[in-house]
């Protein structure tokens, strides 16, 4: 009996893992070009700096090298029929139209297409044929058909001129294949945080999200590790906290349980690289629960970074300086502080698409699209019996915990197949 | 009666979900550091929250509680829905019972009750509106004497008359010591 | 033909009454009908009265409501203070039958039955809805080449989920209003900061409630503006006779001219300085608005 996971990220990939060393041929259903998912974006983890990396490269190549395991990316789950130890689901395989692997990078040289670089959230571009990032997998480049010319209007075929393998006529295809269980791990999206317009997200170069300033951290990333906003580096940077979460008005009123400390580990970081910046952060109040995270928060501080209660109320520029408006709670005092770089610890939320894999699966979500557990005692299983879950597709959780999860629900899925094999 | 039943009494008509959403707040800070009076007076709305919370009789004769310019940016802010914009209209409600009313507004008041309008007319504005091809009286209690009769058995019938210390008999507001 | 009861209150009549003769005009022109409203008196103010005594405040604000009711006109007005107590009192009519019957039950004595078939509609509702960008555009005879800082104020926008315009901190109505005069709209810091007249304290502290006006009109400062536009009569007395206060008060001069929405769409359409009211502000108009 085989299984099937969907998501590539650390949860999924544990999942993956765990279930086909035990025994069982796991299909990995990711949707974009490479499994890793957001974890990739980070640098560094709280709350001892490991290097992610180091982790999660050898992961997903483990993955991709695992003999029981297929990898299907670019692909998405359409439907699925039947019950727990049967179920027929049908998978749409989108073409990469370059073979895995090839990564000469000429093709990327001569396309003439420049589209912001997801990547990167949108800090630097991207051809149309690119690397989704330096340690994909699978490597080598592919196409992206809703960009490229040649599949607009047939104007453009300069990549295959200089690369045989690439092949347009590559087709989408649909498979339809049995397993016995499902594991689903599609992880989350960030907040918008243009639905809190005070805070000026879109008017300003300076204020970024925290997931823009882990690509600036990121030695690999756009700036190659430098931390520049509108080409200096940041004298004065300010953290929000809490930006779309514990929020009603955005309809978001959950914690998102990892922004105060992945906000902690960045203003560490930039502290590193800034020995001399001025680093505040504004918060309601600090959540730093897991196993030695108090421990590094009182580091972060030790490194002059300035915790202020309050959450930041608006943002506006004052000709050149942005200027973040808040109140120190504790000194009952309004403030305005300047600063170069305002950093949004955005919140957790659902995964785009996720109400029509619900619909599709036939699984329950909660009133704000996380998908549900069954009870708190099987906080791994869903109403379905056959259908599991992990990571932060069933809430915000940090990178420890999405693996947890993804090993609880290997063990239920192995469990389930092993029931049924018999 | 404790501090938020009189709040809620006063504010019926703003509904008691309104007035009990007050104990939602958390202290975050948004109201105040949205507030524009904040940034120039001692108000501080997130400290009234909390005094309400704790209900904190002392609120009433804090003069900082009329600071407030009813702008709403902070009720339209407010993370966790707090109305805090409508729960200090009617905890004003409950100041001025106590007889928190500044005698400037205790004017404007009067003006209601005797005029019908809190700016009545005047004569140059009278000239203006003329010049202007427009009545010189405007069709409103100004120039319906009934209409403005039915204002004022509204005061009465609400006791607002006595509420600011309208005298009938003078037409204007009696002495009263400011607290 | 659209025909609307026209609910003053106090300071557009009493005080303003150019605002009240511009507003007649440019609707006039676009075949809005103004029917008095008979008999109406203070909104009254939400932030005041609302703040004295609510009782008072929903009765006398559902009786100026029930003027138009009776009509059977909707009813617009040309003050944020007026449209936020007759708009949040219809509101609350509306939603609660409670509410509505107990003042029904203190309305009787004068023959009055609010039924609740009408709409409080503010003045620029009117403009955007009903006569459109494109119909204002067409209308303009003198375009005007000025650079203009809007004043949205606080009522008309907000509480955002009664009004019912949308989110309170982006709004453009009154941008593209302003523009379709071929005037420009220019963003500056403050620009939905309140005014400082609302809530009763320009009353009761005439230097905090300035304060709030004079930040504003440095932030406009900032960015060279020809005049300030806006929505509502008691922001327009703030920031027009507020200025001379100002004056007095800190000894600082800003000398911009402040013009009512309708006042500004007037003159370009043609209509003159003076039958719009402008040559009774406080603060004289400069050339360019002079016609
Ligand atoms: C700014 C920031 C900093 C962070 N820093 C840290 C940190 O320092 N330490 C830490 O522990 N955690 C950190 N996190 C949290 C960490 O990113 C998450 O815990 C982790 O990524 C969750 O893993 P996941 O597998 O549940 O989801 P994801 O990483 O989101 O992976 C989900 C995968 O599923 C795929 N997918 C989605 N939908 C579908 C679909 N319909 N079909 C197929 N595939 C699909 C996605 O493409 C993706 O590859 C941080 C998060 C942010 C935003
Ligand atoms: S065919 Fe498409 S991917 Fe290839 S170079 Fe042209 S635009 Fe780029
Ligand atoms: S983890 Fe911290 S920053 Fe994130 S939502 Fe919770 S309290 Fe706010
Ligand atoms: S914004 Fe709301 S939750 Fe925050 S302190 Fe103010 S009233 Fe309380
Ligand atoms: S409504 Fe009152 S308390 Fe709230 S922001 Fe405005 S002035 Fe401040």
């Amino acid at each position: 009996m085989k299984g099937l996971v969907i998501g590539g990220g650390v949860a999924g990939l544990r999942a993956a893992l765990d279930i086909a060393n035990a025994g069982f041929d796991i299909y990995l259903v990711e949707r974009d070009y490479s499994i890793g998912g957001r974890s990739a974006q980070i640098t560094k983890s709280y709350p001892d700096l490991t290097n992610i990396k180091d982790v999660l490269k050898p992961l997903m190549e483990e993955v991709y090298n695992h003999e029981r395991i297929t990898l299907l990316t670019n692909s998405e789950v359409l439907g699925l029929e039947g019950e727990a130890g049967n179920f027929k689901v049908k998978i749409e395989k989108k073409p990469r139209y370059v073979p895995d692997g090839e990564s000469c990078e000429k093709c990327i040289e001569v396309c003439p297409v420049e589209v912001p670089n997801e990547f990167n959230e949108g800090l630097d571009k991207r051809k149309a044929i690119f690397v989704p990032f330096s340690y994909a997998v699978p490597d080598g480049c592919v196409i992206d058909e809703t960009n490229c010319l040649h599949f607009k209007d047939g104007s453009c075929s300069r990549c295959k001129e200089v690369c045989d393998g690439i092949n347009f006529d590559q087709k989408a295809e649909t498979i339809e294949i049995d397993v016995g269980s499902v594991v689903v791990a599609t992880g989350f999206d960030p907040f918008d945080p243009n639905l809190r317009p005070e805070l000026a997200y879109d008017k300003y170069d300076g204020v970024i999200t925290s997931l823009e300033l882990e690509r600036l951290l990121d030695d690999d990333g756009p700036t190659g590790g430098k931390v520049i906003i509108n080409g200096e580096e940041p004298k004065s940077i300010v953290f929000a906290h809490c930006i779309g979460s514990r929020d009603k008005k955005v309809d978001n009123p959950y914690c998102s349980r990892i922004c105060c400390m992945y906000t902690a580990k960045e203003a560490y970081m930039l502290r590193e690289k800034l020995p001399d910046a001025n680093i505040t952060a504004c918060y309601i109040d600090m959540r730093a629960f897991g196993k030695g995270c108090e421990e590094f928060y009182e580091e972060v501080q030790k490194k002059q970074v300035l915790y202020r209660r309050g959450v930041a109320a608006e943002v506006y520029s004052n000709g050149g300086n942005l200027v973040l408006r808040a109140e120190d709670t504790l000194l009952s005092e309004p403030y305005e502080s300047t600063a170069d770089m305002i950093v949004l610890a955005v919140g957790v939320e659902p995964k785009e698409g996720s109400s029509e894999l619900a619909e599709n699966l036939g699984i329950k979500m909660d009133e704000y699209g996380f998908f549900v557990e069954k009870n708190m005692y099987d906080p791994v299983e869903t109403e379905k019996e056959g259908i599991f879950l992990a990571g932060c597709c069933q809430g915000p959780k940090d990178i420890t915990d999405s693996i947890l999860q993804g090993g609880a629900a290997a063990a239920k899925a192995i469990g389930l197949m092993g029931r049924h094999s018999n | 009666m404790s501090l938020i039943e009189d709040v809620e009494e006063s504010g019926w008509v703003l509904g008691k979900d309104t007035i009990d959403s007050i104990y939602a707040c958390m202290q975050c800070g948004k109201c105040t550091g949205s507030c524009p009076s904040g940034r120039i007076t001692g108000y501080r709305t997130r400290v009234l929250m909390n005094k309400l919370q704790s209900g904190d009789k002392s609120i009433l004769e804090d003069p900082d509680i009329w600071l407030c310019t009813t702008c709403y940016t902070c009720y339209e802010r407010c993370p966790r829905e707090v109305k805090t914009t409508d729960v200090i209209r009617a905890l004003r409600n409950v100041a001025a019972k106590e007889g928190y009313m500044s005698k400037a507004h205790r004017a404007t008041a009067m003006y209601v009750i005797k005029t019908g309008h809190a700016v009545p007319i005047n004569d140059a504005t009278k000239k203006l509106r003329k010049k202007l091809g427009l009545s010189e009286i405007p069709p409103t209690t100004h120039k319906y004497p009934e209409a403005l009769k039915a204002i004022q058995a509204i005061s009465k019938k609400m006791k607002f008359d006595k509420l600011v210390g309208f005298d009938w008999n003078t037409m204007n507001l009696e002495e009263r010591e400011e607290k | 033909m659209k025909e609307y009861a026209y609910f003053l209150g106090c300071i557009t009549p009493n005080r303003y009454p150019g605002i009240e003769a511009a507003t007649m005009k440019v609707l006039k022109n676009f075949d809005i009908e103004t029917r008095d409203l008979n008999g109406a008196s203070c909104c009254p103010a939400p932030g005041v009265f609302g703040s004295f005594d609510l009782n008072t405040w929903l009765l006398i604000a559902a009786r100026n409501v029930t003027l138009a009711d009776m009509m059977g006109l909707d009813v617009y007005v040309t003050c944020n203070g007026c449209y936020g107590s007759l708009q949040e009192a219809d509101h609350l009519l509306k939603e609660r039958p409670d509410l509505k019957d107990w003042v029904n039950e203190n309305l009787k004595d004068e023959g009055l039955e609010y039924k609740g078939n009408i709409e409080v509609k503010h003045i620029v509702e009117l403009l955007y809805d009903d006569i459109g960008i494109k119909r204002l555009k067409e209308a303009v005879v003198a375009p005007l080449d000025v650079k203009i800082g809007a004043h949205y104020g606080c009522h008309f926008l907000k509480p955002s989920a009664i009004r019912g315009h949308g989110s309170s901190e982006r709004p453009t109505i009154l941008d593209e209003l302003i523009e379709a005069t071929g005037a420009k709209s220019i963003d500056y810091k403050d620009k939905l900061m309140c005014c400082g007249a609302g809530g009763g304290v320009r009353t009761r502290d005439l230097e905090s409630s300035l304060t709030f006006t004079k930040q504003k009109f440095e932030s406009m400062k900032k960015v060279e503006i020809d005049a300030t536009v806006n929505t509502c009569a008691f922001c327009h007395l703030q920031m027009d006779r507020g200025q001379v206060e100002i004056k007095e008060m800190f000894g600082k001069e800003f000398n911009m001219p402040v013009l009512f929405i309708t006042q500004l769409i007037g003159l370009s359409m043609g209509m003159s300085t003076e039958e719009l009211g402008l040559d009774m502000h406080s603060m004289p108009m400069t050339e360019k608005f002079i016609r």
